[in-house]
């Protein structure tokens, strides 16, 4: 099955009835059984996964504070996620105060919650970033991987291994190593910046300024930090899939392309890629569907600072919904990142249709 | 890069043993990184944070992290969390994926379907209700609350399915004939024949049970009752000022997934492939 069908019967709940005929003894027994055999799966199911989906959109339009009894309070949870207003007067005072004009335009928007605006600009820029990096470093490796010489198995183990590893001490390991002051990265920075300016300086060049950065610390640096870690994470997980792709390519139509006097990049870009645009599509969705779900490495990593530069939705949810039990605003909140998601995949699936190959 | 296309020459292959080896390092390091700190005292980390070895090797920091903060406690608590919501899982799996493979019933493609809706939903949606649902069964800060609700798997019982449905007819018709009932052809013909997707299968509950952290930080309050994501952040805290303990706590936490997936990276790898690929 591809992704493609399993996805288009997803969205065709009911299927047309055929004119229902009496069941056999044989019949009827078989159905019960299959019933029988489904039971445990099923009441699970309904009772952890249906119930509570249903409890949850009910909560997001209330007043639930896990206390007291909840109150229906409309949409006005969603109002206050993500409502805004526009104040004109405030566009006459920045002008006075000599801002530019798209920061005075900026300034008359008023949100309602400026931190969810915040969080999820953030869990848009770390899903994008992520994404941006590990895809096409992950095709190139998969591409390399494929080569027919010995310890190829042995290499993609060894780049698997970040993805079983537990993200809570994944992250605690990269904050030794984020670390301004002694950690990893800036020394080995510090003495790249060192070597290189025992080089130049003797040509008579300026020397270049160790930047130490404040990898957790830095409000511009923090977010890209941890998808630079998330990246190194799941750069494997991806390869993985591109790889099991590539070795279902036929290794014929590369030798009769290469017959033909097809060069090593028409190859890729005319065979390769057009065959690989299924896996690359499934690649894409999964990737934003689980960067969008970032939690444990703020959590563990900057407890969304510094200046929530790296809070994320799913992390400003579990303070709203689990520290401040505002559990109503906080299922709202969570209706929100389905509702992205489920934008996206939608968006991908019917964008699909133009870029994405398929055979037959 | 030769890459995918042609037999390699020997200087293509020196090329690309070494570019895959020095990506091999960036890979590795980190892990290197946690071990190698993990065996030093504080001190030692500051003065030379990129040397692998400190004067010794101080192995009492993983006796600090058993003595001082009850590592070993967290980690029986995951183990056994991880065996009950991993077979469990996969009992479920294997039954409901024969049913959708093998058996006719009214409602059973559309009862498929929400299933695989069901993969899309991210959990962060459930979560609140499922706080309440807890309250509701008294299994907050209880083992339950971490095994029962995990037990029931959309994608797993998808993946018996597909692998189930690849298995030829004729094997339950010839045992039907002789008289077998469909559970004992499940588990004496089918069951047998699913090593490796049951493998995958284990692969998947195992990686998810062992490393989840969001929900036992809602679900579990008691330190007695840890897992070892939430010990391992807990010790963060205590310990920030001493990375020694804190990676040696981290490697107690990373390295059984790691030493599993080293002894079955056949079925890791399987798993992911294939929903790729489907």
């Amino acid at each position: 099955m591809s992704v493609q069908t399993a996805t288009s019967s997803r969205f065709r709940l009911f299927k047309r009835r055929t004119p229902r005929q009496p069941m056999t003894k044989a019949a009827r027994r078989e159905a019960i059984e299959g019933y029988l055999f489904l039971l445990p799966n099923f009441l699970g199911f309904v009772i952890f996964f249906a119930i509570p989906l249903l409890m949850s959109l009910y909560y997001s339009f209330t007043d639930y504070d896990l206390f007291n009894e909840p109150n229906f309070v409309g949409i006005k949870n969603y109002q206050q996620a993500v409502g805004f207003s526009i104040q004109p007067e405030a566009y006459q005072t920045a002008v006075q105060n000599n801002k530019s004009f798209i920061d005075a335009v900026g300034s008359m928007i008023k949100t309602n919650d400026p931190i969810f605006w915040t969080s999820l600009g953030n869990t848009i820029v770390y899903a994008l970033g992520v994404l941006i990096l590990t895809v096409p470093t992950a095709f190139w490796l998969a591409w390399l991987l494929n080569s027919k010489v010995r310890g190829m198995v042995f290499f993609r183990g060894l780049f698997y291994i970040p993805v079983v590893a537990a993200i809570v001490g994944v992250a605690l390991v990269w904050f030794w190593m984020f670390q301004r002051e002694s950690g990893v990265l800036n020394v080995v920075i510090t003495g790249i910046v060192n070597l290189l300016n025992g080089l130049i300086t003797p040509l008579g060049l300026k020397p270049i300024v160790d930047p130490t950065i404040g990898w957790l610390t830095d409000p511009n640096w923090a977010m890209s930090s941890l998808i630079i870690m998330r990246s190194w994470q799941t750069v494997g997980y991806n390869m993985v899939i591109f790889l099991a792709a590539l070795q279902a390519v036929p290794h014929m139509l590369f030798e009769a392309a290469l017959v033909d006097g097809a060069t090593r990049g028409d190859i890729r870009a005319k065979i390769v890629v057009p065959l690989l645009t299924p896996t690359i599509f499934f690649v894409v969705v999964t990737n934003i569907i689980n960067g969008l779900q970032i939690f444990a490495e703020p959590y563990i990593m900057t407890q969304g600072g510094p200046a929530n530069a790296t809070i994320t939705t799913v992390y400003y949810l579990y303070q709203k919904g689990f520290q401040r039990f505002q559990m109503g605003y906080g299922a709202s909140l969570a209706w929100i990142v389905f509702g992205i998601i489920f934008a996206v995949t939608s968006v991908q699936f019917r964008l699909s249709k133009r870029w994405v190959y398929e055979e037959g | 890069m030769i890459g995918s296309i042609q037999r390699a020459t020997r200087s293509q292959k020196f090329w690309l043993y070494v570019v895959l080896a020095s990506i091999a390092v960036v890979m590795i390091y980190p892990f290197v990184f946690m071990i190698a700190t993990s065996l030093k005292d504080t001190p030692e980390v500051f003065s030379d944070i990129l040397g692998l070895f400190g004067a010794k090797l101080r192995f009492e920091n993983y006796a600090t992290v058993f003595n001082n903060v009850n590592m070993g406690r967290y980690m029986l608590n995951t183990a056994f969390v991880t065996i009950c919501v991993t077979v469990g899982q996969i009992v479920t799996s294997v039954l409901g994926g024969y049913a959708f493979a093998r058996l006719n019933f009214p409602g059973r493609d559309l009862i498929f379907r929400m299933y695989l809706g069901t993969i899309m939903i991210p959990f962060t949606v459930i979560m609140i209700p499922m706080y309440k649902l807890m309250l509701f069964f008294d299994w907050i800060d209880k083992f339950q609350s971490l095994i029962i609700p995990w037990i029931f798997t959309a994608y797993g019982t998808f993946l018996m399915k597909q692998f189930f449905q690849g298995l030829p007819k004729e094997l339950e018709e010839a045992a039907l004939l002789d008289g077998a009932s469909r559970f004992q052809i499940l588990r004496r013909v089918f069951v047998p024949l699913s090593g490796p997707a049951i493998a995958t299968q284990f692969t998947i509950s195992f990686l998810y049970a062992w490393n989840s952290f969001i929900w036992p930080l809602v679900a579990i309050q008691s330190k007695a009752n840890y897992v070892v994501t939430q010990g391992l952040a807990d010790i963060q805290g205590g310990f920030h000022a001493q990375p020694p303990i804190v990676l040696a706590a981290a490697a107690l936490v990373i390295l059984p997934t790691v030493i599993v997936f080293v002894l079955a990276q056949r079925y890791f790898v399987e798993g992911v492939a294939t929903t790729g690929l489907k």
